[in-house]
């Protein structure tokens, strides 16, 4: 199985898809890096390098956009991944607004987004699942 | 099969450990907002509903050709990923006892590798439907010949 194959357009290049990847995952462990050393209440460089958190998800919905006509389940990805960051901002601001061991109310509205996210995945697969079904048990 | 077997077996016990401490987590919480009580129920419901439509995914179209078996098990993988991060952030947000940076770190590696994952599965899909041309266009051309033959 090759994770890069060659695809021809409307997909990027495989060297283009390539650095997407790349950029996703500096900019994830970036953020990973920023909320370990950030301190909520304070501002810092490290709060900065925090707000990266929908960034991936947004490197993602790029690669995905010019694919998102070749079929309904990547239309589906794109919104999922949409509603995913916005998600992750959410809880970026309940981080930030968290006094004490209770979760503000930006906890419970990111679970809508989140929801709604993991439902468009869900629909995403059953929908290429069964158009693929198609090439097996076409009937006539 | 063992391959498969292999993911179910992963699958169940990644569920059973947040199911069971996620219960535990409720139970034992003194203080807390009331919303938690149906809201951890429900984002539950929906994760699972996302794991098992890849797993439908993954047997019902593994065998189709390289890129489906790709797309199925980056889809499979990307979403034990999602259970996985959402179990680490109730822990980290809820649970005292796990309110530690190094959890917080290990919620947003899983919450990255699983939309990664789900994205790079997206690309596959879309790879295999290109390969073939797009399905609703083949159904439209097929009956498309079966209403010129009614016509004539």
């Amino acid at each position: 199985m090759v994770l890069y194959g060659e695809y021809s357009p409307p997909f990027h290049a495989k060297s283009t898809r390539i650095l997407f990847d790349i950029a996703f995952w500096v900019v994830a462990l970036l953020h990973i890096l920023g909320d370990y050393l950030s301190v909520p209440g304070t501002f810092s460089f490290w709060t900065i390098i925090d707000f990266l958190k929908p960034i991936p998800q947004w490197i993602m919905i790029a690669q995905l956009w010019n694919i998102q006509r070749i079929h309904p389940s990547i239309e589906k990805i794109l919104i999922g991944l949409a509603l995913m960051s916005l998600g992750g901002i959410l809880l970026l601001i309940n981080k930030f607004a968290h006094v004490g061991p209770t979760p503000t109310v930006y906890f419970m509205i990111a679970a809508i987004p989140f929801c709604l996210g993991y439902l468009c995945y869900a629909l995403s697969f059953i929908k290429a699942a069964t158009d693929s079904a198609d090439e097996i048990f076409r009937l006539g | 099969m063992g391959k498969r077997i292999l993911y179910v077996i992963i699958f169940l016990a990644v569920v059973a450990f947040a199911m069971v401490r996620l219960c535990k987590l409720i139970a034992d919480l003194p203080d807390t907002h009331p919303f938690l009580t149906w809201q951890l129920p429900i984002h539950t419901t929906f994760l699972l509903l996302e794991v098992l439509a890849a797993l439908f995914y993954f047997f019902t179209c593994y065998h189709l050709d390289e890129y489906h078996n790709y797309a199925t098990v980056l889809a499979v993988l990307g979403s034990i990923f999602a259970v996985m991060s959402d179990d680490f952030l109730v822990h980290y947000t809820l649970n005292s006892s796990w309110h530690a940076k190094g959890w917080s770190a290990l919620f947003l590696l899983t919450y990255h590798i699983a939309d990664f994952l789900i994205s790079k599965s997206g690309v596959k899909t879309a790879a295999y439907f290109n390969s073939r041309g797009r399905p609703y266009d083949r159904i439209q051309n097929y009956f498309g010949d079966f209403h010129i033959k009614v016509g004539k």
